[in-house]
């Protein structure tokens, strides 16, 4: 339940951060951030917090996290639609009337960039995070497999030997 | 969850409380310019228009169509284009007024400053725009322009385009002024 839970708070923030930096950057006259280059931030953006979203997720299955993504990637574009509607909220008269058909083709586009990014990045966050930065229970459960893996062997050896007539002396009293 | 990914975990929260920053401030400035938008076509009005006759046989007429520019909105505004046609009204013809708007075509005026120069109208507050037209005496313009009864003009001013700009946001917004400016009882020129 701890998890779920901390696995949405992850998926809003992403969404939040997602969406706030891809207005900024197809609308730079709007935002406080006035970005000069905005391909850059759309295609950055959602790679590096989907790639954010696999680090985090480390502990759960990848193929949550690729749903995770795709929830942070829906939920994002809510947000971003709910700017672009934003004066149709405010209960204002759409002035200027071009925009209902841009804003399809602009929540369009960030849907068809927004979804791969997301995913690729969370995919290769979850696997570097797996790598590099393992949990501790993961850890310990690697730790576990080694240890059981060298008395095994030790035990293979020991096996081999007394079948040989002779004991290595080092497998005499194993460590521990 | 280890060290490192805690580490990454509240950067992540703080780049999403940047990126909620940046959508709500995004968000209210694209109602307040829309609002603004939407204010701005009932709240820019003809104040007057000022006839100033020739007073040397080479001098022109001027003719100023003063405008009001009330901000309703909550963010300053400026004028940056307005451009209009001037029609001097022949009450002597009796055509409906569309039917001859080609015989009584004066001029165009215009006043056009770039966005860095133009001086905002602060929220709640309002300004005068000056739009001038210039007839040259001796030409046809000024022979359409120079129709009077009892001493009266009866100058013409249908939908003129505006240019706005929002100067905190780096936006422009065109659109034709819904008013035509007429005066039944006629101007009287200055002076």
């Amino acid at each position: 339940m701890r998890a779920f839970a901390w696995s949405v708070l992850w998926i809003a923030a992403g969404a939040v951060a997602v969406s706030g930096f891809f207005v900024s950057a197809f609308f730079p006259d709007y935002s406080a951030l006035r970005l000069k280059d905005s391909g850059l931030p759309i295609l950055l953006m959602p790679l590096l917090f989907g790639f954010f979203l696999g680090v985090l997720l480390t502990e759960v299955e990848i193929g949550h996290v690729v749903v995770a993504s795709l929830l942070m990637t829906v939920f994002a574009l809510v947000l971003v639609a709910v700017f672009l509607f934003a004066p149709v909220l405010a209960n204002l008269p759409s002035v200027v009337e071009g925009l209902t058909l841009f804003t399809i083709r602009n929540v369009g586009l960030s849907a068809t960039l927004l979804f791969p990014l997301t995913i690729t990045g969370s995919v290769v966050g979850h696997a570097f995070a797996a790598i590099l930065l393992p949990p501790e229970q993961m850890k310990e459960e690697i730790r576990r497999l080694r240890e059981e893996t060298r008395r095994w062997h030790e035990e293979l050896r020991r096996l081999q030997g007394e079948r040989q007539g002779e004991t290595p002396k080092e497998l005499e009293e194993p460590k521990h | 969850m280890n060290a490192a990914a805690k580490v990454i975990g509240v950067c992540f929260l703080l780049l999403a409380g940047l990126g909620g920053y940046l959508l709500v401030q995004a968000s209210v400035n694209y109602v307040n310019i829309t609002e603004a938008s939407t204010l701005i076509e009932d709240n820019l009005r003809f104040e007057e228009v000022r006839i100033h006759l020739p007073e040397g046989p080479t001098d022109r007429a001027r003719v100023e169509v003063v405008f009001n520019l009330t901000n309703a909105g909550k963010i300053p505004v400026a004028v940056i284009t307005l451009e209009l046609g001037l029609y001097m009204d022949n009450r002597s013809d009796p055509r409906d007024p569309v039917d001859k708007m080609a015989d009584i075509y004066v001029g165009a005026g215009a006043v056009s400053v770039s966005p860095e120069v133009a001086s905002p109208v602060a929220p709640g507050t309002w300004s005068l725009v000056t739009v001038p037209v210039l007839v040259q005496q001796g030409t046809d313009e000024y022979r359409r322009f120079n129709v009077t009864e009892g001493g009266r003009y009866f100058p013409l001013i249908p939908s003129p385009k505006v240019v706005v700009s929002f100067p905190e946001f780096d936006v422009t917004y065109l659109f034709y002024l819904p008013d035509t400016y007429y005066s039944p009882l006629g101007v009287l020129p200055v002076g």
